[in-house]
């Protein structure tokens, strides 16, 4: 056992390790102070906020370029690796892309405070997700899944004032209270079948190894429950459509986006343990999910008349999709991995950042709405054409190498396994599938005639401008893949 | 002393009770009550597992970090809840159902 001067020589020498977090930790506090002290400080909030997650995106590229392996530190209870810099810094595109959608957001802005509690709130769910991807141990994990869950909960109710929305944050809380509190009690058994909470190591793959086949089932699917909340796959997605549909559009393309790259990251990094197991109860377990993940999203979204609900299903399926990688051993599925969570970050904050400026400026808040209007925002509907084709998989556009490099390295082990084989036949399909709904878009917009007058409203051009670079960015990435390389 | 399995049992009742309450409960504020029977029973496993562990006190700081982290939880869930209440005057999950599909 350690002895006092030993644990704190260790937190001191772990502190410096922390210098990302700690900027967003910085920033949250100046958020709150500024907002208190100064009247009219909205644009000194926006910066400040910016700042520090460009400061501590810093201090990760830094931290990348001379770090070798893995560490742990304060007393086995966080890690950082370079895998898990590479998904913080995806986070971090992912909100700073959000931070921006944010401020040209209405509703947000005409929250009668202002959006700067907004924003503190947000740079916490952000370092909500820094710390779930660093926790090396059960106690950090449960925390940061919860500092997370709070956050997003907040943000989904944050102006919340027609009973629509009032409705989808009750029940967004609601489930996601339960879900917590059905993967704390897996966490206990967890703790009590091994003694231990750290999640590197051998201690828990073989104290699970020693406890027997039912009690690993029910601890590893009671811990999963709460994952899969987060990430809405298919036995936990019916939060999902009505959080999303309801909640602010730049907040629905936050919570599509930064919180499943934390959680990817996650399951990333214990991926070993879980498949160090004798039952193979985890990858079971990930085979159903991704296929009924795949199959529910792809075939209910076609019904959806409400571009931010389709969306929502079609993360459901996009989520089935790349949980299909986590049946592979962990080295293999980096590349592949972050480059689909990149290209996929991309996709749906650009096509929600269009759904926002067509919102605010025609009132066009359903699909059938959108009848005629490509011809009134050519430069937004090219845009949203080259988006949909990229989340169908079509070249040439990236979210074509996503799926391939998904597909590429699956398919050695669907010679082996028959039920992968049926996997990747099911994903192949619900792609197929999904051509009807995100077609529908082009359809809309270019094809069908409009009967009635537009009445446009002037709105600021920065979203057309970021969905324009957005989509240059996917057709450049997917002409030139090797210009993400990891 | 009290051996291991009666408090085993005692949480995977309150856990069956809490889940079976978020069944069946017809109000937003019986199912977060629900969802603390949940809660404490996880408390309790996480607690008396922690007694035996061979690290001391364990078990017992991840209760105490869960105590703390509940009451957030329910702070934040009132609130929207309450919120819920002023525009709807309902709070039973099965009548606010304007979003379906």
């Amino acid at each position: 056992m350690q002895n006092i001067t030993q644990s704190t020589n260790d937190i001191l020498n772990s502190i410096p390790q922390l210098k990302a977090e700690s900027t967003i930790v910085i920033g949250f506090l100046l958020v709150i102070v500024v907002d208190l002290f100064l009247k009219k400080s909205e644009k000194l909030v926006f910066a400040i906020a910016i700042l520090s997650l460009l400061i501590s995106g810093t201090f990760l590229v830094l931290k990348m370029q001379n770090m070798g392996e893995s560490q742990i530190l304060f007393n086995a209870m966080f890690a950082i690796s370079k895998a898990g810099n590479l998904f913080k810094l995806l986070v971090l595109l992912a909100s700073i892309l959000s931070l921006l959608f944010f401020s040209q957001d209405e509703r947000l802005k005409n929250h009668p405070k202002g959006i700067n509690d907004f924003y503190s709130i947000f740079l916490g769910g952000v370092l909500g997700m820094f710390l779930l991807i660093s926790s090396a141990n059960l106690l950090m994990v449960f925390l940061s899944i919860e500092m997370i869950s709070l956050a997003s909960y907040l943000m989904v109710n944050y102006n919340a004032y027609q009973n629509k929305q009032a409705e989808a944050g009750m029940k967004y809380v609601l489930f996601g209270a339960v879900a917590s509190a059905i993967m704390l009690y897996g966490i206990s058994l967890i703790y009590g079948f091994t003694g231990t909470i750290n999640l590197y190591g051998n201690e828990m793959v073989n104290g699970l190894n020693q406890i027997g086949a039912a009690g690993t089932t029910l601890a590893i699917v009671l811990f999963m429950v709460g994952i899969g909340f987060k990430l809405s796959f298919v036995p936990f997605h019916f939060w999902t459509p009505d959080a999303y549909q309801e909640a602010p559009t730049s907040v629905t393309s936050f919570l599509t986006t930064a919180p499943k790259i934390a959680v990817f990251g996650f399951l990333f990094l214990i991926l070993p343990t879980f498949q160090g197991l004798n039952n193979s109860v985890f990858n079971q377990l990930i085979l159903m999910v991704a296929a009924a993940s795949m199959i529910l999203g792809n075939t209910i979204a076609i019904f959806q008349d409400n571009p931010k609900r389709m969306m929502a299903y079609s993360s459901i399926g996009h989520t089935g999709f790349i949980l299909m990688l986590f049946l592979l051993p962990q080295m293999m599925i980096l590349n592949a991995l972050l480059f689909y969570l990149a290209i996929y970050l991309l996709m749906n904050v650009g096509t929600l950042m269009s759904f926002a400026h067509l919102e605010n400026k025609f009132r066009a808040t359903l699909i059938s709405d959108y009848k005629g209007l490509g011809k009134f925002v050519q430069s937004i509907s090219i845009a949203l054409v080259i988006l949909m084709v990229s989340l169908i998989g079509l070249p040439p556009t990236a979210g074509f190498i996503a799926k391939f490099l998904v597909f590429s390295s699956l398919i050695n082990l669907a010679s082996a396994d028959i039920w992968i084989a049926v996997l990747l036949i099911i994903a192949a399909i619900t792609t197929v599938i999904s051509l009807f709904y995100y077609l529908k878009i082009p359809l809309y917009l270019f094809i069908k005639k409009s009967e009635i007058e537009f009445k446009e409203k002037p709105t600021s051009n920065f979203l057309i401008v970021l969905t324009g670079l957005i989509a240059l960015a996917i057709i450049v990435f997917g002409l030139f893949p090797s210009l993400i390389s990891f | 002393m009290i051996p291991l399995q009666h408090f085993l049992f005692i949480s995977a009742a309150l856990f069956s009770l809490g889940l079976f309450a978020i069944i069946t409960r017809k109000n937003a504020i019986q199912i977060l009550m629900g969802i603390e029977l949940m809660i404490n029973a996880s408390i309790l496993n996480i607690v008396a597992f922690g007694k035996y562990d061979k690290i001391d006190n364990t078990g017992q700081v991840f209760g105490l970090f869960i105590i703390v982290l509940a009451a957030a939880a329910v702070a934040v869930a009132l609130v929207i809840i309450m919120n819920l209440y002023k525009r709807v005057k309902t709070i039973d999950p099965n009548q606010t159902n304007l979003l379906k599909g």
